[in-house]
Protein backbone atom coordinates (compact mmCIF):
# COMPACT_ATOMS: atom_id res chain seq x y z
CA UNK A 1 0.00 0.00 0.00
CA UNK A 2 2.81 2.13 1.07
CA UNK A 3 6.37 2.09 1.03
CA UNK A 4 7.99 3.55 3.51
CA UNK A 5 10.86 5.94 3.42
CA UNK A 6 12.25 5.53 6.84
CA UNK A 7 14.62 2.85 7.88
CA UNK A 8 12.71 1.50 11.12
CA UNK A 9 15.02 -0.51 13.52
CA UNK A 10 12.05 -3.46 15.13
CA UNK A 11 13.76 -3.80 18.74
CA UNK A 12 11.44 -3.67 21.06
CA UNK A 13 12.24 -1.80 24.05
CA UNK A 14 11.38 -4.60 26.15
CA UNK A 15 15.01 -3.88 28.12
CA UNK A 16 14.04 -0.37 29.59
CA UNK A 17 15.85 -0.37 33.26
CA UNK A 18 13.15 0.08 36.07
CA UNK A 19 13.64 3.92 36.33
CA UNK A 20 14.23 4.88 32.56
CA UNK A 21 10.96 6.92 31.54
CA UNK A 22 12.26 7.09 27.52
CA UNK A 23 14.92 5.74 25.48
CA UNK A 24 16.57 7.33 22.56
CA UNK A 25 19.27 5.60 20.82
CA UNK A 26 20.52 6.67 17.64
CA UNK A 27 17.94 8.85 16.54
CA UNK A 28 18.52 10.84 13.02
CA UNK A 29 15.83 13.15 11.55
CA UNK A 30 16.20 14.91 8.08
CA UNK A 31 13.73 16.12 6.26
CA UNK A 32 13.16 15.53 2.19
CA UNK A 33 11.57 19.08 0.93
CA UNK A 34 10.18 17.69 -2.63
CA UNK A 35 9.72 21.29 -3.64
CA UNK A 36 13.11 22.33 -3.22
CA UNK A 37 14.30 18.76 -5.58
CA UNK A 38 13.95 17.10 -2.98
CA UNK A 39 16.69 19.28 -0.89
CA UNK A 40 17.24 17.15 2.58
CA UNK A 41 17.44 19.28 5.48
CA UNK A 42 19.02 17.10 8.46
CA UNK A 43 17.91 17.99 11.46
CA UNK A 44 18.75 15.40 13.88
CA UNK A 45 21.62 13.17 13.93
CA UNK A 46 22.78 10.13 15.77
CA UNK A 47 21.05 11.55 19.12
CA UNK A 48 21.29 9.18 22.27
CA UNK A 49 19.87 9.51 25.93
CA UNK A 50 17.80 8.27 28.35
CA UNK A 51 15.06 10.58 30.80
CA UNK A 52 14.25 8.54 34.43
CA UNK A 53 11.69 9.28 36.57
CA UNK A 54 11.82 12.47 38.64
CA UNK A 55 14.47 13.92 36.60
CA UNK A 56 13.63 17.58 34.56
CA UNK A 57 16.46 17.53 31.52
CA UNK A 58 16.49 20.88 29.65
CA UNK A 59 17.44 20.62 26.05
CA UNK A 60 19.63 23.62 24.97
CA UNK A 61 21.81 24.32 21.72
CA UNK A 62 21.66 27.16 19.29
CA UNK A 63 18.50 27.86 17.00
CA UNK A 64 17.85 24.82 14.29
CA UNK A 65 19.38 22.37 16.58
CA UNK A 66 16.63 20.23 16.52
CA UNK A 67 15.35 20.85 20.10
CA UNK A 68 11.82 20.95 18.90
CA UNK A 69 12.26 18.23 16.62
CA UNK A 70 13.21 15.61 19.38
CA UNK A 71 10.07 16.35 21.51
CA UNK A 72 8.05 16.08 18.50
CA UNK A 73 9.56 13.13 17.37
CA UNK A 74 9.27 11.46 20.98
CA UNK A 75 5.54 12.64 20.56
CA UNK A 76 5.49 10.77 17.08
CA UNK A 77 4.55 13.90 15.18
CA UNK A 78 7.51 13.47 13.20
CA UNK A 79 8.70 10.39 11.85
CA UNK A 80 12.30 9.15 13.11
CA UNK A 81 14.79 8.73 9.95
CA UNK A 82 16.28 5.97 11.76
CA UNK A 83 16.99 4.70 15.05
CA UNK A 84 14.69 3.96 17.77
CA UNK A 85 12.68 5.61 20.32
CA UNK A 86 11.20 3.78 23.52
CA UNK A 87 9.15 5.02 26.43
CA UNK A 88 7.27 3.03 28.98
CA UNK A 89 3.64 3.45 29.07
CA UNK A 90 1.58 3.64 31.62
CA UNK A 91 -0.22 0.40 30.64
CA UNK A 92 1.39 -1.47 28.14
CA UNK A 93 5.26 -1.11 29.99
CA UNK A 94 7.94 -0.53 26.77
CA UNK A 95 6.31 0.77 23.63
CA UNK A 96 8.30 1.84 20.79
CA UNK A 97 7.44 4.75 19.04
CA UNK A 98 9.49 4.48 15.84
CA UNK A 99 7.25 2.42 13.41
CA UNK A 100 4.53 2.55 15.84
CA UNK A 101 0.75 1.85 14.53
CA UNK A 102 -1.35 5.53 14.54
CA UNK A 103 -3.56 3.82 17.79
CA UNK A 104 -0.49 2.75 19.59
CA UNK A 105 0.44 6.42 19.56
CA UNK A 106 -2.91 7.45 20.40
CA UNK A 107 -2.75 5.60 23.70
CA UNK A 108 0.46 6.60 24.79
CA UNK A 109 -0.53 10.33 24.16
CA UNK A 110 -3.42 9.62 26.03
CA UNK A 111 -2.25 7.82 29.08
CA UNK A 112 1.56 8.38 29.54
CA UNK A 113 2.80 11.78 27.69
CA UNK A 114 1.60 14.93 28.40
CA UNK A 115 2.67 17.44 25.61
CA UNK A 116 2.85 21.13 26.19
CA UNK A 117 3.36 22.97 22.10
CA UNK A 118 4.11 26.64 21.78
CA UNK A 119 0.78 27.00 20.65
CA UNK A 120 -2.76 25.98 21.25
CA UNK A 121 -4.62 24.15 19.05
CA UNK A 122 -8.29 25.47 19.84
CA UNK A 123 -11.42 23.37 19.00
CA UNK A 124 -14.30 25.09 17.63
CA UNK A 125 -17.14 26.16 19.88
CA UNK A 126 -15.17 24.07 23.49
CA UNK A 127 -14.40 26.42 26.08
CA UNK A 128 -11.35 26.80 28.03
CA UNK A 129 -12.06 24.76 30.88
CA UNK A 130 -13.91 22.12 29.02
CA UNK A 131 -11.09 21.98 26.75
CA UNK A 132 -8.24 21.71 29.45
CA UNK A 133 -10.70 19.07 31.90
CA UNK A 134 -11.15 16.83 27.78
CA UNK A 135 -7.80 15.19 28.95
CA UNK A 136 -8.70 14.04 32.13
CA UNK A 137 -12.35 12.68 30.81
CA UNK A 138 -11.03 10.78 28.14
CA UNK A 139 -8.57 8.86 30.86
CA UNK A 140 -12.16 8.02 32.42
CA UNK A 141 -12.37 10.51 34.56
CA UNK A 142 -16.10 12.04 35.40
CA UNK A 143 -17.22 15.34 33.67
CA UNK A 144 -17.83 17.21 37.47
CA UNK A 145 -14.51 15.86 38.76
CA UNK A 146 -12.36 16.85 35.68
CA UNK A 147 -14.07 19.94 35.27
CA UNK A 148 -13.03 21.12 38.99
CA UNK A 149 -9.67 20.09 38.60
CA UNK A 150 -9.38 22.05 35.44
CA UNK A 151 -10.83 24.84 37.69
CA UNK A 152 -8.56 24.48 40.29
CA UNK A 153 -5.55 25.01 37.57
CA UNK A 154 -7.03 28.17 35.71
CA UNK A 155 -6.97 29.32 38.94
CA UNK A 156 -3.35 28.79 40.09
CA UNK A 157 -2.30 29.60 36.72
CA UNK A 158 -4.65 33.18 37.02
CA UNK A 159 -6.71 32.56 34.09
CA UNK A 160 -9.36 35.27 34.84
CA UNK A 161 -12.97 33.35 35.93
CA UNK A 162 -14.88 35.49 33.16
CA UNK A 163 -13.28 33.76 30.66
CA UNK A 164 -13.18 29.88 31.67
CA UNK A 165 -16.49 29.29 29.31
CA UNK A 166 -15.35 30.89 26.21
CA UNK A 167 -13.79 29.18 23.73
CA UNK A 168 -9.48 30.55 23.81
CA UNK A 169 -9.49 31.38 20.11
CA UNK A 170 -9.53 35.09 20.91
CA UNK A 171 -7.23 34.61 23.94
CA UNK A 172 -4.24 36.69 24.43
CA UNK A 173 -1.01 34.94 23.67
CA UNK A 174 -0.14 34.65 27.23
CA UNK A 175 -3.74 33.09 28.12
CA UNK A 176 -3.28 30.97 25.48
CA UNK A 177 0.05 29.76 26.51
CA UNK A 178 -1.34 28.78 29.70
CA UNK A 179 -4.83 27.52 28.74
CA UNK A 180 -2.24 25.38 26.97
CA UNK A 181 -0.21 24.13 30.40
CA UNK A 182 -3.23 24.08 32.06
CA UNK A 183 -3.72 21.29 29.39
CA UNK A 184 -0.70 19.48 29.22
CA UNK A 185 -0.47 19.41 33.15
CA UNK A 186 -4.04 17.95 34.32
CA UNK A 187 -3.89 14.39 33.46
CA UNK A 188 -0.66 14.03 35.68
CA UNK A 189 1.05 11.76 32.91
CA UNK A 190 4.55 10.33 33.93
CA UNK A 191 6.15 12.26 30.99
CA UNK A 192 5.86 15.64 30.56
CA UNK A 193 7.40 16.86 26.86
CA UNK A 194 7.53 21.12 27.18
CA UNK A 195 8.39 23.01 24.40
CA UNK A 196 8.87 26.21 25.72
CA UNK A 197 5.89 26.60 28.15
CA UNK A 198 7.29 29.98 29.69
CA UNK A 199 7.90 31.54 26.11
CA UNK A 200 4.99 34.23 26.37
CA UNK A 201 4.67 34.49 29.80
CA UNK A 202 5.73 37.73 32.33
CA UNK A 203 7.52 37.18 34.86
CA UNK A 204 4.53 36.46 36.98
CA UNK A 205 3.07 33.61 35.34
CA UNK A 206 6.59 31.61 34.53
CA UNK A 207 7.26 31.77 38.22
CA UNK A 208 3.94 29.82 38.50
CA UNK A 209 4.23 27.77 35.81
CA UNK A 210 8.14 27.00 37.27
CA UNK A 211 6.69 26.17 40.78
CA UNK A 212 4.34 23.66 38.98
CA UNK A 213 6.97 22.34 37.07
CA UNK A 214 8.86 21.94 39.96
CA UNK A 215 5.64 20.01 42.02
CA UNK A 216 5.34 17.49 39.14
CA UNK A 217 9.18 16.88 39.10
CA UNK A 218 9.42 15.82 42.58
CA UNK A 219 6.28 13.32 42.29
CA UNK A 220 9.06 11.89 39.94
CA UNK A 221 7.28 12.72 36.65
CA UNK A 222 9.96 13.04 33.56
CA UNK A 223 10.38 16.15 32.04
CA UNK A 224 12.17 16.96 29.08
CA UNK A 225 11.91 20.70 27.67
CA UNK A 226 12.74 23.59 26.31
CA UNK A 227 13.43 26.45 28.44
CA UNK A 228 15.06 29.91 26.69
CA UNK A 229 14.36 31.56 29.61
CA UNK A 230 17.31 31.38 31.77
CA UNK A 231 15.88 31.77 34.72
CA UNK A 232 13.03 28.83 34.65
CA UNK A 233 15.65 26.94 33.36
CA UNK A 234 17.72 27.26 36.35
CA UNK A 235 14.77 26.83 38.18
CA UNK A 236 13.54 23.24 36.99
CA UNK A 237 16.27 21.76 35.07
CA UNK A 238 18.11 18.72 36.96
CA UNK A 239 20.71 18.59 34.08
CA UNK A 240 21.08 20.26 30.60
CA UNK A 241 21.23 18.30 27.22
CA UNK A 242 23.33 20.22 24.92
CA UNK A 243 22.33 19.51 21.06
CA UNK A 244 24.61 20.78 17.83
CA UNK A 245 22.88 21.45 14.83
CA UNK A 246 23.17 18.21 12.64
CA UNK B 1 -6.91 -5.00 17.67
CA UNK B 2 -8.02 -6.71 14.37
CA UNK B 3 -10.22 -4.69 11.67
CA UNK B 4 -13.77 -4.53 11.38
CA UNK B 5 -13.77 -3.46 7.34
CA UNK B 6 -10.70 -4.66 5.43
CA UNK B 7 -10.12 -3.89 1.49
CA UNK B 8 -7.45 -5.37 -0.23
CA UNK B 9 -6.48 -4.76 -3.88
CA UNK B 10 -9.38 -2.77 -4.31
CA UNK B 11 -9.84 -1.88 -7.87
CA UNK B 12 -12.34 0.34 -10.10
CA UNK B 13 -11.84 1.97 -12.86
CA UNK B 14 -13.40 4.54 -15.53
CA UNK B 15 -12.62 5.44 -18.11
CA UNK B 16 -9.27 3.70 -17.79
CA UNK B 17 -7.25 6.36 -15.88
CA UNK B 18 -9.66 7.85 -13.07
CA UNK B 19 -11.24 5.53 -9.63
CA UNK B 20 -9.09 3.45 -7.46
CA UNK B 21 -6.61 1.58 -8.09
CA UNK B 22 -5.42 -1.33 -5.58
CA UNK B 23 -6.21 -0.09 -2.53
CA UNK B 24 -5.68 -1.85 0.94
CA UNK B 25 -7.24 -0.16 3.94
CA UNK B 26 -8.50 -1.46 7.19
CA UNK B 27 -11.22 0.41 9.27
CA UNK B 28 -10.84 0.18 12.96
CA UNK B 29 -13.88 -0.03 15.87
CA UNK B 30 -13.40 3.38 17.59
CA UNK B 31 -11.35 5.17 15.21
CA UNK B 32 -12.10 7.69 12.47
CA UNK B 33 -10.08 7.92 9.27
CA UNK B 34 -10.02 10.44 6.79
CA UNK B 35 -9.56 10.17 3.57
CA UNK B 36 -7.90 13.58 1.81
CA UNK B 37 -7.08 14.42 -1.84
CA UNK B 38 -7.74 16.45 -4.66
CA UNK B 39 -11.04 16.11 -6.81
CA UNK B 40 -10.51 13.02 -9.42
CA UNK B 41 -8.01 11.11 -6.73
CA UNK B 42 -10.25 8.35 -6.24
CA UNK B 43 -11.33 8.92 -2.56
CA UNK B 44 -15.11 8.82 -3.77
CA UNK B 45 -14.82 5.88 -5.50
CA UNK B 46 -12.74 4.04 -2.72
CA UNK B 47 -15.71 4.88 -0.76
CA UNK B 48 -18.55 3.73 -2.68
CA UNK B 49 -16.55 0.77 -2.66
CA UNK B 50 -16.15 -0.06 0.77
CA UNK B 51 -20.13 0.47 1.12
CA UNK B 52 -21.03 -1.52 -1.12
CA UNK B 53 -23.03 0.76 -3.51
CA UNK B 54 -20.09 -0.25 -6.03
CA UNK B 55 -18.88 -3.07 -7.37
CA UNK B 56 -15.48 -3.43 -7.76
CA UNK B 57 -13.59 -4.95 -11.44
CA UNK B 58 -10.88 -6.72 -8.54
CA UNK B 59 -9.99 -7.16 -5.00
CA UNK B 60 -11.98 -8.26 -1.75
CA UNK B 61 -13.89 -7.04 1.01
CA UNK B 62 -14.01 -8.16 4.69
CA UNK B 63 -16.06 -7.37 7.35
CA UNK B 64 -15.85 -8.66 11.14
CA UNK B 65 -19.07 -9.58 12.21
CA UNK B 66 -20.69 -9.07 15.64
CA UNK B 67 -19.83 -12.38 16.58
CA UNK B 68 -16.19 -12.55 15.64
CA UNK B 69 -16.13 -14.41 11.93
CA UNK B 70 -14.27 -12.24 9.36
CA UNK B 71 -16.87 -12.74 5.87
CA UNK B 72 -16.15 -12.37 2.69
CA UNK B 73 -18.66 -9.25 0.98
CA UNK B 74 -18.01 -9.80 -1.97
CA UNK B 75 -19.31 -13.77 -1.56
CA UNK B 76 -22.13 -12.46 1.13
CA UNK B 77 -26.25 -12.76 -0.49
CA UNK B 78 -27.51 -9.36 -1.68
CA UNK B 79 -29.93 -9.93 1.86
CA UNK B 80 -26.80 -9.98 3.97
CA UNK B 81 -25.27 -7.18 2.28
CA UNK B 82 -28.34 -4.69 2.36
CA UNK B 83 -29.12 -6.27 6.15
CA UNK B 84 -25.94 -4.90 7.16
CA UNK B 85 -26.46 -1.23 5.04
CA UNK B 86 -29.84 -0.81 7.07
CA UNK B 87 -28.84 -1.97 10.92
CA UNK B 88 -24.65 -2.17 11.67
CA UNK B 89 -23.14 0.74 8.78
CA UNK B 90 -24.97 4.32 8.04
CA UNK B 91 -24.01 6.40 5.20
CA UNK B 92 -24.23 10.29 5.51
CA UNK B 93 -24.23 12.16 2.19
CA UNK B 94 -23.12 15.04 0.87
CA UNK B 95 -25.86 16.54 0.48
CA UNK B 96 -28.95 16.16 2.35
CA UNK B 97 -31.14 15.32 -0.23
CA UNK B 98 -29.53 12.50 -1.33
CA UNK B 99 -29.75 10.83 2.14
CA UNK B 100 -33.25 12.04 3.40
CA UNK B 101 -36.95 11.21 2.31
CA UNK B 102 -38.05 14.20 0.92
CA UNK B 103 -42.18 13.65 1.78
CA UNK B 104 -41.90 12.13 5.72
CA UNK B 105 -41.17 14.51 8.55
CA UNK B 106 -38.08 14.91 10.33
CA UNK B 107 -39.16 12.43 12.95
CA UNK B 108 -40.39 9.44 10.40
CA UNK B 109 -37.13 10.07 8.83
CA UNK B 110 -35.22 9.10 11.91
CA UNK B 111 -37.18 6.46 12.79
CA UNK B 112 -37.33 4.54 9.31
CA UNK B 113 -34.74 2.32 9.63
CA UNK B 114 -36.14 1.13 13.23
CA UNK B 115 -39.02 0.64 11.23
CA UNK B 116 -37.38 -1.43 8.74
CA UNK B 117 -35.76 -3.37 10.82
CA UNK B 118 -39.35 -4.45 12.38
CA UNK B 119 -39.92 -1.43 15.24
CA UNK B 120 -43.44 -1.11 15.05
CA UNK B 121 -44.71 0.70 18.56
CA UNK B 122 -45.43 3.90 17.21
CA UNK B 123 -45.30 5.61 20.64
CA UNK B 124 -41.81 4.09 21.26
CA UNK B 125 -40.52 5.34 17.72
CA UNK B 126 -41.83 8.97 18.70
CA UNK B 127 -39.56 8.99 21.74
CA UNK B 128 -36.70 7.63 19.94
CA UNK B 129 -36.51 10.37 17.11
CA UNK B 130 -37.35 12.92 19.63
CA UNK B 131 -34.71 11.60 21.70
CA UNK B 132 -32.44 11.62 18.49
CA UNK B 133 -33.30 15.32 17.83
CA UNK B 134 -32.22 16.39 21.04
CA UNK B 135 -29.14 14.65 20.86
CA UNK B 136 -27.93 16.06 17.13
CA UNK B 137 -29.39 19.64 18.82
CA UNK B 138 -32.40 19.87 16.49
CA UNK B 139 -35.25 21.65 18.37
CA UNK B 140 -37.42 18.36 18.88
CA UNK B 141 -40.38 20.34 18.60
CA UNK B 142 -40.16 20.24 15.20
CA UNK B 143 -40.30 16.49 15.31
CA UNK B 144 -43.24 16.75 12.79
CA UNK B 145 -41.41 19.17 10.11
CA UNK B 146 -40.59 17.98 6.71
CA UNK B 147 -36.92 18.19 5.73
CA UNK B 148 -37.04 20.91 3.48
CA UNK B 149 -38.24 23.30 6.20
CA UNK B 150 -34.90 22.71 8.07
CA UNK B 151 -31.60 24.57 6.99
CA UNK B 152 -28.62 23.00 5.29
CA UNK B 153 -26.96 22.56 8.73
CA UNK B 154 -30.02 20.82 10.57
CA UNK B 155 -30.69 18.91 7.10
CA UNK B 156 -27.09 17.56 7.74
CA UNK B 157 -27.64 16.54 11.54
CA UNK B 158 -30.99 15.04 10.95
CA UNK B 159 -29.12 12.41 8.16
CA UNK B 160 -26.74 12.20 11.10
CA UNK B 161 -29.15 11.23 13.55
CA UNK B 162 -30.90 9.33 11.01
CA UNK B 163 -28.06 7.02 10.55
CA UNK B 164 -27.34 6.86 14.48
CA UNK B 165 -30.58 5.50 15.63
CA UNK B 166 -30.12 1.74 14.74
CA UNK B 167 -26.51 2.07 16.73
CA UNK B 168 -24.12 1.36 13.79
CA UNK B 169 -20.86 -0.09 14.28
CA UNK B 170 -19.61 1.82 10.89
CA UNK B 171 -20.33 5.54 9.43
CA UNK B 172 -19.35 6.48 5.98
CA UNK B 173 -19.57 9.87 5.33
CA UNK B 174 -18.74 11.98 2.18
CA UNK B 175 -18.22 15.57 2.74
CA UNK B 176 -20.41 16.24 5.64
CA UNK B 177 -19.36 19.81 5.77
CA UNK B 178 -18.96 20.74 2.31
CA UNK B 179 -21.67 23.55 1.55
CA UNK B 180 -22.26 24.56 5.17
CA UNK B 181 -21.43 27.98 6.34
CA UNK B 182 -18.35 28.17 9.28
CA UNK B 183 -20.34 28.47 12.19
CA UNK B 184 -22.70 26.00 10.98
CA UNK B 185 -19.31 23.73 10.17
CA UNK B 186 -18.20 24.10 13.81
CA UNK B 187 -22.05 23.12 15.41
CA UNK B 188 -21.50 19.72 12.99
CA UNK B 189 -17.88 18.99 13.87
CA UNK B 190 -18.50 19.51 17.46
CA UNK B 191 -21.24 17.19 16.84
CA UNK B 192 -19.69 14.77 15.19
CA UNK B 193 -16.28 14.92 17.88
CA UNK B 194 -18.40 14.44 20.72
CA UNK B 195 -20.59 11.68 19.02
CA UNK B 196 -17.95 9.66 17.92
CA UNK B 197 -16.23 9.60 21.03
CA UNK B 198 -19.33 8.46 22.92
CA UNK B 199 -19.85 5.94 20.72
CA UNK B 200 -16.73 4.46 19.43
CA UNK B 201 -18.01 3.72 16.19
CA UNK B 202 -15.83 3.14 13.51
CA UNK B 203 -16.26 6.17 10.67
CA UNK B 204 -14.94 6.24 7.31
CA UNK B 205 -15.03 10.32 6.15
CA UNK B 206 -13.73 11.80 2.84
CA UNK B 207 -13.13 15.32 2.71
CA UNK B 208 -11.10 17.88 1.13
CA UNK B 209 -10.97 19.78 3.90
CA UNK B 210 -7.53 19.54 5.60
CA UNK B 211 -8.89 21.32 8.88
CA UNK B 212 -12.22 18.89 8.86
CA UNK B 213 -9.58 16.00 8.95
CA UNK B 214 -7.29 17.60 11.68
CA UNK B 215 -9.93 18.22 14.28
CA UNK B 216 -11.52 14.82 13.60
CA UNK B 217 -9.04 12.13 12.36
CA UNK B 218 -7.55 9.93 14.30
CA UNK B 219 -5.71 8.33 11.07
CA UNK B 220 -5.38 10.04 7.75
CA UNK B 221 -5.20 8.43 4.32
CA UNK B 222 -4.09 10.68 1.75
CA UNK B 223 -4.67 9.34 -2.39
CA UNK B 224 -3.61 10.44 -5.72
CA UNK B 225 -4.42 8.67 -8.75
CA UNK B 226 -6.63 6.33 -7.52
CA UNK B 227 -3.87 5.52 -4.93
CA UNK B 228 -2.91 5.61 -1.09
CA UNK B 229 0.38 7.42 -0.97
CA UNK B 230 0.53 8.08 2.47
CA UNK B 231 -1.03 7.36 5.63
CA UNK B 232 -0.61 7.53 9.41
CA UNK B 233 -1.30 9.25 12.50
CA UNK B 234 -3.46 12.53 11.31
CA UNK B 235 -1.22 15.39 13.12
CA UNK B 236 1.75 12.73 11.88
CA UNK B 237 0.87 13.52 8.04
CA UNK B 238 0.04 16.92 8.10
CA UNK B 239 3.41 18.18 10.24
CA UNK B 240 5.58 16.01 8.54
CA UNK B 241 4.11 14.88 5.39
CA UNK B 242 6.99 12.40 3.21
CA UNK B 243 5.17 12.29 -0.13
CA UNK B 244 5.61 15.03 -2.80
CA UNK B 245 2.02 15.39 -3.44
CA UNK B 246 1.18 15.22 0.22
CA UNK B 247 3.45 18.02 0.89
CA UNK B 248 2.52 20.10 -1.59
CA UNK B 249 -1.07 19.68 -0.33
CA UNK B 250 -0.17 20.35 3.38
CA UNK B 251 1.48 23.36 1.81
CA UNK B 252 -1.65 24.58 -0.25
CA UNK B 253 -3.81 25.15 3.16
CA UNK B 254 -4.37 28.93 4.32
CA UNK B 255 -3.57 29.60 7.37
CA UNK B 256 -6.00 31.15 9.85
Amino acid sequence: MLTMQFDVAETAGNGLAPDVMIDVSGLSKSFTIHAQAAMQIAALRAVSFQLRAGECVALTGPSGAGKSTLLRCIYGNYLATCGTISIRDRKRGAVTVTGADPRDIIALRKDTIGYVSQFLRAIPRVGAQALVASSLVELGEKKEAAMRHAAELLERLAIPQKLWALPPATFSGGEQQRINIARGLIADHPILLLDEPTASLDAANSAIVSELILERRNKGTAIMGIFHDEETRDRVATRLFPLQAA
Amino acid sequence: MTALLSGRGLTRMFDGNNGCDHVDIDLHPGEVTCIVGESGSGKTTLLNLLSLQLRPDAGSLYYRTLDGARIDLGLASEMDRRRLMRTEWGFVRQNPRDGLLRDVSAGANISERLMANGARHYGALRDTAIDWMRKVELDHGRVDDLPRDFSGGMQQRLQIARNLVTGPRLLFMDEPTAGLDVSVQARLLDLLRTLTSQLGIAMLIVTHDIGVARLLAHRLLVMHRGRIIETGLTDQVLDDPQQPYTQMLVSSVLPV
